[in-house]
């Protein structure tokens, strides 16, 4: 049994992880051809942390479902020895692990190019950033079936947190947290783990499917 | 017709589209009408009221109002009118910067200094040859010009250079001086004071006669009676909407087409034509995508005019928000919708979201955001409604991108099209490219 489930982690990890991570990949190499990344004052770092880093969160988070949305794989899957909810959780630890790797990684970068910044304080923030976002992702794509939707719902929550003032609508649940120590992250932690969780809730399955 | 009108019906039906009109509404409310209804309750709009201003008078010691409750409004400081002072002032930030060949600009949020290329420097010192002349410049490259420089305000100051400034007098003409300096912060990149010499202009306290005529000035003649109201707030109004429309009209075609990938056996089955099928399904994305920016300009119309009623203005222009749509958003959207399809249809994987999402961060981050727009400019922003002298000078430069951005979305979409029918022909099959990538990994 231990074989059978150590062949699904990896098969999935292949099929998911790579494409999604290679994503994100991408997203952060070409910040470094955007823009010059050396000796970033602690402002600097902060955009780039949490404005435009945090958007791997999305890009890891939000496909973990898309497996089985193609040629009626879920039905075949569900037809499995193995449930459903372990292949999900496999996917959802690489995709976790892909991101504080990713997040660390780069926030180690920025520190090895000079920049001004504390490792510990940064990487949780843009960890908490990436993560709400990539949460919202998640939850929208299992809950509408459809990860189209999943993808907006992330893009349009980042771009009306990232113009619209902070006072006027998320005072309480601000995601740059960055700019002031008035925001905290401890909102962005609990929201992510309960748009992470619900999912798994078993007799929840996809009451919005459209697709 | 029919098939266009099946598109339409199924994009209106996508809940993508939705959630695309729903946070352009968000937007449209919160961010627009927000500014618009602030700016009216802080009597901006207003002619300035002729009471004492001695509350408002920044003295050390004493309590100060708000200064939104000024009774000038806007107009409580006005330029000193002094040109040649504002041209010495910008003189005496650019010299140094383009002596020691290091510019302050803001990128990404951040100031940095950065250096320029030789060739660039030549460009800059041409411009100042032109301007200032070969006594002045000669005298302002001296290798003794420099020394004794020390700290200041988080500057270097250098009491030679500051001297040769101060006792020149300049004969130029502030309009060409601007010109040039615009000409200069184009060349040195991101964003710098450069590119709208507000940052130099030494502003006083008005007094009544003179808040009253920079009033007449400003907003009596150039937004009620030459822009018609609705000229400036149509082009806030734009730049409000077109943050939206870049990323998430793509995002909407982008999960729409993907849908086709279920049933594209069926369709490419069918006896029309690639360019009618692909023709019909953009007209018809771009046609909803459209629908709500339009409603909503409707919605700012008449909240233009309920403004242009309450302050008697002299002339209201109906379709200036329409016009807008039309001309500034409408290319972005199109771009936007080219964009994705190009990529969607070739891939048949949602990267373009990823492209698109890069695109839309550098264009929306990466400054300047007003003032310049060339062709890497794919949205058209203006800050402010009373923008009228900026949008006449600029007027040319977006009427060029707006039709460039046009073209190339025809362009991208008979790309498009092109790759389709090689699609349908089986002379591109990106599925054995993906499992074929798939098997060697």
């Amino acid at each position: 049994m231990l074989e059978i489930y150590g062949a699904v982690c990896k098969k999935n990890l292949k099929i998911f992880l790579i494409p999604a991570a290679l994503s994100a990949l991408v997203v952060a190499v070409c910040l470094f051809i955007v823009t010059d990344l050396r000796e970033c004052s602690p402002i600097f770092a902060a955009n780039i942390c949490q404005k435009f880093f945090a958007l791997t969160g999305i890009l890891l988070l939000s496909p973990v479902f898309t497996p089985e949305q193609k040629d009626n794989t879920e039905e075949t899957v569900l037809a499995k020895v193995i449930p459903q909810r372990f292949v999900y959780l496999i996917r959802l630890m690489g995709a976790l692990a892909a991101l504080a790797l990713y997040t660390a990684g780069f926030i180690g970068l920025l520190i090895l190019l000079g920049g001004e910044i504390e490792f510990s304080r940064y990487f949780i923030h843009t960890f908490a950033t990436a993560l709400i976002l990539g949460s919202i992702g998640f939850a929208a794509t299992k809950f509408s079936g459809n990860f189209g939707i999943g993808y907006m719902l992330a893009f349009g929550f980042y771009i009306v947190q990232a113009f619209i003032p902070v006072k006027i609508i998320t005072e309480h649940f601000y995601i740059f947290t960055l700019k002031s120590e008035a925001y905290s992250i401890i909102p962005l932690y609990v929201c992510a783990f309960v748009f992470i969780i619900i999912p798994f809730f078993k007799g929840i399955k996809n009451p919005l499917a459209i697709y | 017709m029919s098939l266009f009108l099946k598109e339409c019906k199924a994009v209106l039906k996508s809940p993508v589209n939705f959630i695309y009109a729903a946070i352009l509404c968000l937007f449209f409310f919160v961010l627009y009408m927000g500014d618009i209804n602030n700016n009216v309750n802080r009597g901006y709009y207003s002619p300035p009221r002729d009471e004492n201003t001695a509350a408002w008078d920044n003295i050390m010691g004493r309590e100060q109002l708000p200064q939104e409750n000024h009774p000038y409004g806007l107009f409580r400081r006005v330029p000193d009118g002094d040109d040649n002072n504002t041209i010495k002032k910008c003189l005496f930030n650019l010299l140094p910067e383009y002596l020691t060949n290091s510019y302050r600009v803001s990128k990404l949020g951040g100031m940095r200094d950065i250096s320029l290329s030789d060739a660039k420097q030549k460009q800059i010192y041409k411009i100042l040859l032109d301007l200032c002349g070969a006594d002045f410049m000669k005298a302002a490259t001296d290798k003794s010009i420099l020394t004794g420089g020390f700290s200041f305000g988080g500057g270097v100051t250098y009491p030679a250079l500051s001297q040769l400034v101060s006792e020149t007098e300049f004969e130029i003409n502030i309009d060409d001086f601007t010109g040039s300096m615009r000409k200069i912060g184009s060349i040195i990149g991101g964003q710098n004071n450069y590119q709208d010499l507000s940052f130099f202009i030494t502003m006083k306290a008005a007094t009544y006669e003179e808040a009253l005529a920079a009033y007449n000035t400003e907003i009596a003649d150039k937004f009620f009676t030459q822009d018609g109201v609705s000229g400036g707030l149509a082009r806030l109004f734009a730049d409000k909407m077109s943050i939206v429309c870049l990323l998430l009209s793509g995002m909407v075609s982008i999960f729409y087409l993907l849908k086709d990938k279920k049933s594209w056996e069926v369709i490419s089955g069918k006896s029309i034509s690639s360019i009618k099928f692909y023709a019909a399904k953009y007209i018809a994305m771009n046609a909803v995508l459209l629908l709500p920016v339009l409603i909503l300009a409707a919605v700012a119309t008449v909240q233009a005019g309920m403004i242009a009623a309450e302050f008697s203005a002299a002339r209201f222009d109906i379709f200036a928000f329409f016009n807008i749509s039309l001309t500034w958003l409408l290319p972005t959207i199109m771009f936007s919708t080219a964009f994705a399809m190009l990529i969607t249809v070739a891939t048949e994987l949602p990267i373009a979201a990823i492209i698109l999402a890069g695109i839309w961060f550098v264009q929306t981050t990466v400054p300047p955001f007003t003032g310049v727009y060339g062709l890497n400019k794919i949205i058209i922003r203006f800050n402010s409604e009373l923008s009228l002298d900026l949008y006449r000078l600029a007027c040319e430069e977006i009427l060029i991108n707006r039709l460039f951005y046009a073209g190339l979305s025809i362009a991208l979409v008979g790309v498009t099209v092109w790759l389709y029918s090689l699609k349908r022909g089986g002379k591109w099959n990106v599925r054995d490219l993906w499992r074929g990538l798939q098997k060697k990994s």
